[in-house]
């Protein structure tokens, strides 16, 4: 290849202009422009002959089938447009909600897996190895079909959550234990607090945890026996939904109970939204404060009471104005509150679990990747573990972290569209497969459907882009 | 000074502590090292007692190894693998008529070997095995699988001329390579060749004859390996023009790859699957109507390639830029320097990638069933509803058996890339 003609000043160019490189383009670009123009003709002819329609129009007319789970309403009549955005809302929630599950259950596993106990890690291990090297297919096919579908019928509903049909006696050890222990960890953490020196992660997470828990239980625990009564007997009412007495379990469903909230809840929203701004604010000036003055204040504690606590106290002034709309059997099945349904379930399940095994192992190698030296060095300085955790060790690793794990988040989003195996009605089985088979417009639905993901797709690369500049390590 | 004590000689080694030693010392401190951790030894221990003896209970004890449907309905009965016993010849082949199955025997046996030798750690010769697997071997397991002639003798003539083509075109072809090798150009004169051998085995298969097998009668374990082994052989090479075409310094050709692999990366598979079966028709003239297999087989083998590229890119990057230099140097063009010096050092490198590649897409092949194709785990899912086995444990003993399989197949795979993985990377470790 020749070379550009020299410049007299300055460096030579580095991009090449020759003939040959403008042919390739040439060829190129012809190969693909006279591809595409058959088949754009071809498409024409063949749609015609077969009476596909070639336009949107579609999006307007009634769709005429029924969609069992909606999060926004509707109905036969509605338009293959609306049962577009019914998909993709399902595609969504589906998507986050096993986004959550997955980072949870999978920085779990992956911090289990560099555990020091040998059984510990080794459990770790063969999830992660199970999970991975089998299909994600045959992991949703088994819990829609060997696992959620095997459950019995609505008239022979399992009670939910049901712990003391396992082992009598467990729930009250639970509830009463977790109280013992919050109550222990309250008394522990103020004496901690009192102490020199800066409070451990550990305790201050667990402090925060048992306030939250003590708060929500006195203030809120009135909810769980249903009535909007102000004679809440606490401990019965989270009993009685321990016991199974609220849930119910079947094949064709999770059953739990709904709150219903009266008008009377409208201080209380706004109470917890000024609680949320007011909470925001505290936090970003404590930080502020110890950056300046080297003064620290257990800043997640303080700003979770400060969301919660206006909020409970208007609650709790207003006499408990939630109901609960409790799901009661009738007929063969079952009638009122909130219905999980199985496939949403089995999907929500196998895409967690099945992500949560990539996530582990990111997390393992995050961790793993962070030099020894690092943590030698923090002790050396005398800080200690929880501490060189929060500071020096997690922060390192969530740059090597963040990267695959938005690629896993995307993989779980892609990976929704299985939902057409076991029919839950996603973007792809509702759009895709049923307005597919009904309209016959194949090109224009699948086509909107992969726009859909690429948008999806390309936000969140770019996002991770700007991320990515921003935390990069600055190299000579 | 004589109650002065000095020893002349050292004292004799202690034994350690006893609890720091052998199975109660281990046990100390990999699981009772802290409260905390025993805590999880006792949890971790409940969990597997929950777990394995049922586990072991169902697949081995309980299990029912031979018998019938009767027999698995039984209450307190485990895993029945006498249905898998029955069903076997389906789940492996499909509906592939019993006399030829020797044909897929043959296929899959074949394949084995040459994957083997292309694998297998400093194998020889592995040059030839590349042209085997990547030129003749799909050639010949079209020819055996679908009973067709694996070459276009179609486009032959009848009658006279077509006999005289027959003679012609070989002769042809051969002048042409001789011409081509004294001319120094090797690599043209060996693919004339190879043309004239594809060519004359092509004639030979004439007489062989064999039953023609449609594609809807595939199924089975054997369709799950044609299409991942398809996918394979068609992405690699595609993939690696994608890589180059990505990293070129012509803008139509770096934008092009660019999109069309950021295109199939952002969408699921089965988009691209839907893509392929219901408008492929659409965009080919009416009388190429592609065979039902054939379409999720291009679907397959796009979205492959896509992931491919990335891979090759990443063993492109990994390669010092020294090289590259040292090339242009000496005075290469850019094909040779590719072909000679960049590319068998990048595709060593990303052996370990490429089976991770091969994994994820033999775990993909289960999707393609949405076009209706009998793979492996459609396979076991249609099979579960038959009347003559219907009980409680079918269901489970169909995932079982899936699962076993594919774990087997997909960890064994992994270990072969982690080893590699630590051979390759074992003179890079400072």
């Amino acid at each position: 290849m020749t070379d550009a003609p020299a410049a007299t000043a300055g460096p030579p160019s580095t991009t090449r202009f020759n003939w040959r490189s403008l042919l390739w383009q040439a060829i190129l670009t012809v190969t693909i422009a006279w591809l595409g123009y058959e088949a754009f003709t071809n498409a024409r002819t063949n749609m015609q002959a077969r009476n596909i329609p070639s336009d949107f129009s579609f999006w307007f007319n009634t769709s005429g089938f029924d969609i069992n789970q909606t999060l926004i309403s509707y109905s036969a009549v509605s338009t293959y447009g609306r049962a577009f955005m019914v998909g993709l809302i399902n595609t969504l929630a589906v998507a986050a909600a096993g986004v959550f599950f997955a980072t949870i259950i999978g920085f779990s596993v992956g911090i289990a897996r560099l555990s020091s106990n040998w059984i510990v890690a080794k459990l770790a291990a063969a999830y992660v190895e199970l999970l991975r090297n089998t299909p994600l297919l045959l992991q949703l096919l088994f819990w829609y079909n060997a696992v959620l579908k095997q459950l019995p019928h609505p008239r022979q509903s399992l009670p939910f959550p049901a712990l003391t049909a396992q082992m009598p006696g467990l729930t009250t050890l639970l509830i009463g234990g977790g109280a013992v222990l919050a109550a222990a960890m309250l008394l522990w953490f103020g004496k901690r607090a009192n102490s020199a020196g800066p409070v451990p992660l550990l305790t201050r997470t667990l402090g925060s945890l048992s306030l939250g828990a003590g708060v929500l239980i006195l203030l809120f625990g009135g909810m769980l026996i249903g009535a909007g009564s102000s004679s809440n007997d606490v401990f019965a009412g989270i009993l009685g939904f321990a016991k199974g007495q609220y849930g119910y379990l079947n094949n064709r469903g999770l059953y739990l109970p709904f709150p219903q909230f009266a008008a009377a809840m409208q201080p209380v929203w706004i109470a917890f939204g000024c609680g949320l701004v007011a909470a925001i604010v505290f936090f970003v000036w404590a930080g502020k404060r110890q950056l300046r003055t080297g003064q620290q204040l257990p800043r997640a504690s303080i700003a979770l009471a400060i969301l919660f606590i206006p909020a409970a106290l208007v609650f709790w002034s207003a006499g408990n104005p939630v109901s609960f709309d409790l799901p009661k059997p009738r007929g063969f099945n079952l009638s009122g509150g909130w219905r999980i349904y199985p496939e949403f379930f089995a999907l929500l399940l196998g895409l967690s679990l099945y992500t949560a095994a990539f996530i582990a192992e990111i997390v393992r190698a995050g961790i793993l990747a962070v030099e020894k030296g690092q943590t030698e060095a923090a002790g050396a300085l005398g800080l200690r573990r929880q501490t060189i955790l929060k500071l020096v060790v997690i922060p390192q690793a969530m740059r090597v972290i963040i990267p695959p794990l938005t690629n896993q988040y995307l993989n779980l989003t892609k990976n929704s569209s299985l939902a057409v195996f076991i029919g839950y009605p996603d973007l792809v089985q509702v759009f895709a497969g049923t307005v597919l088979n009904q309209t016959g417009a194949a090109v224009q639905v699948i086509a909107i459907t992969m726009a859909v993901y690429l948008v999806i797709s390309l936000v969140t690369s770019l996002i991770m882009n700007i991320y990515n500049r921003r935390v990069a390590l600055v190299e000579r | 000074m004589s109650n002065i004590f000095i020893r002349q000689t050292p004292l004799p080694q202690l034994a350690p502590p006893p609890d720091s030693q052998g199975v109660v010392g281990w046990l100390r401190e990999n699981m009772f090292s802290t409260p905390l951790s025993s805590m999880l030894t006792l949890l971790a221990l409940l969990i597997i007692g929950w777990i394995v003896p049922d586990l072991i209970r169902f697949m081995f004890v309980d299990a029912v190894w031979s018998g019938d449907g009767a027999a698995c309905k039984a209450p307190g009965a485990g895993a029945c693998w006498a249905y898998v016993r029955d069903k076997i010849g389906f789940f492996t082949y499909g509906l592939y008529p019993e006399t030829e199955i020797w044909r897929v025997n043959l296929v899959l046996a074949v394949g084995a070997v040459l994957a083997l030798w292309l694998l297998w750690p400093d194998a020889k010769g592995r040059a030839m095995a590349a042209v085997l697997f990547f030129a003749a071997y799909p050639v010949i397991s079209f020819g055996l699988l679908t009973g067709h002639v694996p070459f276009p003798m179609g486009w032959f003539p009848g009658g006279a001329p077509g006999k005289l083509a027959v003679w012609a075109f070989p002769l042809i072809l051969l002048v042409a390579a001789t011409g081509l090798y004294f001319a120094r150009q090797r690599g043209w004169a060996f693919l004339l060749i190879g043309v004239c051998i594809w060519f004359a085995v092509g004639l030979i298969w004439r007489d062989f004859n064999l039953v023609k097998v449609g594609t809807h009668n595939w199924g089975g374990i054997f369709v799950s390996l044609l299409v991942a082994t398809i996918g394979i052989v068609f992405s690699l090479p595609l993939g690696v023009l994608l890589a180059l075409g990505r990293r070129s310094e012509m803008p139509i050709v770096r934008f092009c790859s660019i999109v069309f692999i950021e295109f199939i990366r952002g969408v699921p598979l089965i988009t691209i699957l839907f893509m392929a079966n219901f408008m492929l028709p659409l965009f080919v003239p009416q009388e190429w109507s592609p065979d039902r297999l054939l379409r999720p087989l291009i679907g397959v083998a796009l979205f492959a390639s896509a992931y491919m590229a990335e891979v090759v890119r990443g063993g492109l990057q990994a390669i010092p830029k020294g090289q590259y230099e040292g090339a242009m140097a000496m005075g290469l063009n850019w094909s040779q320097m590719m072909r000679l010096i960049v590319l068998p050092q990048a595709l060593v490198l990303v052996i370990p990638g490429i089976v991770n590649s091969f994994i994820a897409l033999f775990k993909d092949t289960t999707l393609v069933a949405i076009a209706g194709v009998f793979d492996f785990l459609k396979a076991i899912e249609t099979q579960r509803e038959d009347p003559s086995w219907a009980g409680p444990t079918i269901s489970t003993t169909g995932y079982l058996f899936a699962a076993l399989f594919y774990f087997l197949f997909c960890f064994g795979m992994s270990r072969y890339s982690i080893m590699m993985e630590k051979r390759l990377s074992a003179g890079r470790k400072h």
